[in-house]
C-alpha cells in the first residue's frame, strides 16, 4: 500500500465531482429548454485492489451519463398531442361556422328569412294596385335574401380554401420534421455505437416527433441502434431506418367543392398512395375534418335551406298569377339541393317585372289570394328536402323552413359546445401529463441547488484527503 | 413526488389563463346582457330562443296588418255611414215632395237636389283609399260603379248605375288561422243584389235606382209616386245600416286582435327574457367573485418566481 495510491482515489473523486458539477450545471442551465430530460452521473466504485489477502478499494468512476426517462411517457404525450391538436382545428372550424350562422346581429339570414315571408304578408294585405310598392318590397327582400345566402355561402367556402391553405402549407413542416428525425436517428445511432448514449440529441428528436404528433397522428417504435420508426396510426412507415417517405398534397378532381383540394398522398418511389382517411389526429387531421365534414356540411346546410325556401315558394307561387298575367316561378329553382345557395337567383320574369309576382289567383289588382298563401309558408311543416333529394320528392323530416333553420343553428351549437369541451378536457390531459413529465424528468432548481452543495462537501472532503496525504508524505520527507 | 419550477408554472398559467377564460365570458353577459350570445352557450335554450323569438317577430307582422288594415276598413265604414246620410237627407226630400203644399216648380227644384245626391251616393260607392277602391271586390283598380250618363230633363231621363268590380271578398288573415274580410261586396251593399243575378234581391233595393226613381216622380210632378219610394229608401236605408254594422264586426276583431297580439307579445318577451337574458345580480357576483380568483392566481404567479433554495444560501 502507498500513500500514493490513497493519492490517487482522492483524485478520481475530485474528477467525478467536478464532473458532477459539471452535469449539475447543464441541468440547470437547461431548466427552461423544451423537453429537456435531467441527466445524472452514473457513477460505480473503481475495481478494487488486491493487497495481501484484502482488496482496497480503487476510489470512484464515471460509467457515463444517463437521461432520466420513462419510456412511456413520450407515447402518451405524442397521442395527447396528436388529439389536442385535431381538436383544435376542428374546433376552430366549427366556432366559426357557429359565427356565421348565429344571428345576434342584424343582416343575418334568419332575419332575412324572416323578412321575406313578411313581405308576402305586407302584399297580402294591401292588395292593390297601389302594391307595387309591397311587390318591390318582395323582390327586395328575396334578393337580400340571395345575397345573404351567397354571402355566408361565399364566406365558408373561403374558409374552406384556408383550411386547404393550411393543409397544403403544413406538408413541407412535416417533411422538415422526418427529415429531421432521420437526421438526428443516425448521429445517436453513431453516437451509440461509439458506447456514449447522446442524451440531449434524443430530447432533441423527442421535440421533433412531438410536434410531428401536433400535426399528424404518428406513432413511434424503438429500432435498432437508439433509432426510432415513425409510423402512421395504421403501421404504414414514415421514417423506417434511414428511408423517409415524404407526404405530398394530390388535387382531388372528385372533390364536390373544389377539385383543386387536397388530399394526402404518401410518396413511395414514384408511387404516391392516397392515405387522407388513415390521418384522424393532429392539426392535419383536423384541419381535414374541419373542410371535409363541418364546413362542408354547414354549406350544405345552407343549400338545403335555400332549395326548400325556393321550392315551397314556386309551388305556391306558380299556383296564382302575376298583375301582367305571368305565371311561373319566383325563384329561378336550382337544379339540385347541392350548391343551391350558390346558385339561387330571382326566376327571370320576376327579376324583369316585380308585376310577375303572383298575388293573386287571378291577375284582378284585388286579389290577395295568393300573398296570403306565401305568407302562411312562413309556418307550414312538409317535409324537408335533403341533399341528394329531386324536386317533388323530398325525404327528410316534416318541419317548417324556420324550424329548419333554427335546427341547424342548434345543431352547430351543440357541436361547439361538445368540441370545446372535448378540448377543454385534451388540455388539461396534456398539462396532467406534462407534469407527469417534469416529475419524472424536469430539472428541479431544488434539488440541483441542493445537489451542488452536496458536491462541493464532497469536493472538499477529497481536497481534505490529498491535503492529509501531502502532510503525511511531508512527514515522511522530514524524517529522512 | 418531485414538483419542479416548470411545473409550478405551468399549473399556475393553466388556472390562471382558464380564470380569464371564465372571467370574459361572465364580462360578456355582463355587457350585452344574455345570457347566450351564442349557440353554443346553451345549445338547448338558443334553441327555444330562436322559437321564441320566430314566433314574436310573426307577432310584430300581424300588429303591422291590423295596423295597415285599420285605414281601409275605417274608410268602408265611414263610406256606408255616409251613404246612409245620403239616404237620410234624401227621405227628408221625398217628405218634403210628397207634401201637397208643394207645386211642380217647387219639385224641380227638390229634384236638383235629389241628383245632387246621387252624385254624392255614387261618389261614397266608389270610395277610394290608398289606391283600392273599397267595394270593387279584387278589380280594386277602376271604380265599380259606373253611371250610364247625367240626368237630362228633355226629356226626363235618370241614369242607371252599373256594378262593374266584382263581388270577391278581400280577406287577409290578422292572426294565426283569423282571417277578415277587409271589403265589402259593392253590389250587394248598394245594389241590393247579393246573388248576383242582376236585379235586387227580395226585400232588397238599388239605392240608386230609388234615388233615380224619386228624382223621376219629383220631375214629374207624381206626388203619389214620391209617397211610394219614401219605404223603399228606408229598405236602402237598412241594408246599408247592415252591411255597417258587418264592417263594425271586422272593425271590432281588428280591435280584439291587436290586443291579443300586444298582450301575446309581452308574452313573449317574458319568455324570451326569462330564456335569453342574463340574471345580472348573479353576473355581477359572478364576476366579482371571479376576479378575485384571478388576483389570487396572479398573486400566486409572483410569488413561485421569488423563492428558490439560492434566496437561502450565502
Amino acid at each position: 500500500m502507498s500513500l500514493n495510491g490513497t493519492l490517487e482515489v482522492a483524485r478520481s473523486g475530485l474528477a467525478v465531482t467536478a464532473l458532477g458539477v459539471r452535469t449539475a450545471g447543464h441541468n440547470i442551465a437547461n431548466v427552461e429548454t423544451p423537453n429537456y430530460s435531467r441527466q445524472r452521473q452514473l457513477l460505480a466504485a473503481e475495481a478494487p485492489v488486491p493487497y495481501g489477502n484484502v482488496q482496497l478499494g480503487g476510489g470512484v468512476t464515471q460509467l457515463g451519463i444517463a437521461r432520466v426517462v420513462d419510456p412511456f411517457m413520450q407515447q402518451q404525450l405524442l397521442a395527447s398531442d396528436s388529439s389536442l391538436g385535431g381538436t383544435r382545428a376542428q374546433a376552430s372550424a366549427l366556432e366559426l361556422i357557429e359565427g356565421v350562422l348565429a344571428d345576434r346581429a342584424a343582416g343575418g339570414l334568419g332575419s332575412a328569412l324572416t323578412q321575406l315571408y313578411d313581405s308576402f304578408s305586407d302584399l297580402a294585405a294591401s292588395a292593390a294596385p297601389g302594391a307595387s310598392l309591397e311587390r318591390a318590397e318582395v323582390r327586395s327582400s328575396a334578393q337580400s335574401l340571395i345575397d345573404t345566402l351567397h354571402r355566408l355561402d361565399g364566406f365558408l367556402r373561403d374558409e374552406m380554401q384556408v383550411a386547404n391553405g393550411q393543409i397544403e402549407a403544413s406538408l413541407p413542416r412535416v417533411n422538415e420534421l422526418l427529415a429531421g428525425v432521420r437526421d438526428l436517428n443516425e448521429q445517436i445511432a453513431r453516437s451509440s455505437l461509439a458506447g456514449s448514449p447522446a442524451n440531449d440529441l434524443m430530447d432533441q428528436r423527442d421535440t421533433l416527433v412531438r410536434e410531428l404528433a401536433s400535426l399528424v397522428d404518428v406513432r413511434v417504435h424503438e429500432g435498432n441502434g437508439g433509432r426510432i420508426d415513425v409510423t402512421l396510426a395504421n403501421g404504414v412507415g414514415l421514417v423506417e431506418g434511414n428511408q423517409v417517405r415524404t407526404l405530398v398534397a394530390v388535387a382531388d378532381p372528385n372533390n364536390p367543392f373544389d377539385p383543386r383540394f387536397a388530399r394526402i398522398g404518401l410518396q413511395n418511389g414514384a408511387n404516391v398512395s392516397d392515405i387522407t382517411s388513415q390521418i384522424g389526429g393532429g392539426s392535419i387531421g383536423g384541419l381535414l375534418r374541419g373542410r371535409d365534414v363541418h364546413i362542408a356540411a354547414a354549406v350544405r346546410g345552407l343549400d338545403t335551406l335555400a332549395f326548400n325556401v325556393a321550392a315551397r315558394v314556386n309551388a305556391v307561387h306558380a299556383g296564382g298569377t302575376g298583375a301582367n298575367g305571368a305565371v311561373g316561378d319566383f325563384f329561378a329553382q336550382p337544379a339540385s339541393v347541392a350548391d343551391a345557395a350558390r346558385n339561387l337567383a330571382l326566376a327571370p320574369a320576376i327579376l324583369a317585372s316585380p308585376d310577375a309576382i303572383a298575388a293573386g289567383l287571378t291577375s284582378a289588382p284585388g286579389d290577395n289570394r295568393n300573398a296570403q298563401a306565401l305568407a302562411a309558408l312562413c309556418d307550414a311543416r312538409a317535409p324537408i328536402y335533403v341533399v341528394g333529394d329531386s324536386l317533388g320528392a323530398p325525404s327528410g323530416p316534416t318541419r317548417s323552413v324556420l324550424e329548419h333553420f333554427a335546427s341547424l343553428v342548434t345543431d352547430v351549437g351543440i357541436q361547439v359546445r361538445g368540441m370545446s369541451s372535448v378540448r377543454t378536457t385534451q388540455e388539461q390531459i396534456l398539462e396532467t401529463l406534462e407534469n407527469r413529465r417534469d416529475e419524472i424528468s424536469g430539472v428541479s432548481l431544488d434539488e440541483e441547488v441542493t445537489h451542488l452543495v452536496e458536491l462541493q462537501a464532497a469536493f472538499q472532503a477529497n481536497a481534505r484527503v490529498i491535503s492529509l496525504v501531502d502532510r503525511l508524505l511531508e512527514d515522511v520527507v522530514n524524517m529522512i | 413526488m418531485r414538483i419542479t419550477q416548470n411545473m409550478l408554472h405551468r399549473t399556475v398559467l393553466g388556472d390562471v389563463l382558464a380564470a380569464r377564460a371564465r372571467l370574459a365570458r361572465t364580462q360578456e353577459q355582463a355587457s350585452s346582457g344574455l345570457r347566450i350570445n351564442r349557440p353554443s352557450d346553451d345549445p338547448v335554450g338558443a334553441g327555444v330562443l330562436a322559437g321564441l323569438r320566430g314566433e314574436r317577430d310573426g307577432i310584430a307582422q300581424y300588429t303591422r296588418v291590423v295596423s295597415a288594415l285599420r285605414g281601409r276598413v275605417g274608410a268602408l265604414e265611414s263610406a256606408l255611414g255616409e251613404s246612409n246620410d245620403v239616404l237620410i237627407r234624401a227621405r227628408e226630400l221625398a217628405i218634403q215632395g210628397a207634401n201637397g203644399t208643394q207645386d211642380a216648380a217647387s219639385r224641380a227644384q227638390i229634384a236638383r237636389e235629389v241628383a245632387t245626391l246621387h252624385g254624392a251616393l255614387l261618389a261614397e260607392a266608389n270610395t277610394e283609399t290608398a289606391g283600392t277602391r273599397v267595394f270593387a271586390g279584387f278589380a280594386s283598380d277602376a271604380a265599380p260603379f259606373v253611371a250610364s250618363g247625367p240626368f237630362s230633363l228633355s226629356p226626363p231621363l235618370a241614369p242607371t248605375v252599373a256594378f262593374v268590380g266584382d263581388s270577391n271578398e278581400v280577406r287577409v288573415e290578422i292572426e294565426p288561422g283569423i282571417q277578415v274580410s277587409v271589403g265589402s261586396d259593392g253590389r250587394r251593399a248598394f245594389l241590393g243584389d247579393g246573388d248576383g243575378d242582376g236585379v235586387p234581391d227580395p226585400g232588397r233595393e238599388d239605392v240608386f235606382q230609388v234615388l233615380a226613381d224619386l228624382w223621376q216622380a219629383l220631375v214629374n210632378n207624381d206626388q203619389a209616386g214620391v209617397a211610394a219610394v219614401l219605404p223603399r229608401i228606408d229598405r236602402g236605408s237598412a241594408q246599408l245600416a247592415l252591411e255597417r254594422t258587418a264592417i263594425g264586426a271586422t272593425n271590432s276583431s281588428l280591435d280584439t286582435a291587436a290586443q291579443r297580439l300586444s298582450q301575446r307579445n309581452v308574452d313573449l318577451e317574458i319568455r324570451v327574457s326569462e330564456v335569453g337574458d342574463a340574471d345580472l345580480a348573479r353576473v355581477i357576483s359572478d364576476l366579482t367573485q371571479q376576479e378575485a380568483a384571478l388576483q389570487a392566481g396572479l398573486a400566486a404567479m409572483g410569488r413561485i418566481v421569488q423563492t428558490s433554495l439560492l434566496d437561502f444560501l450565502s
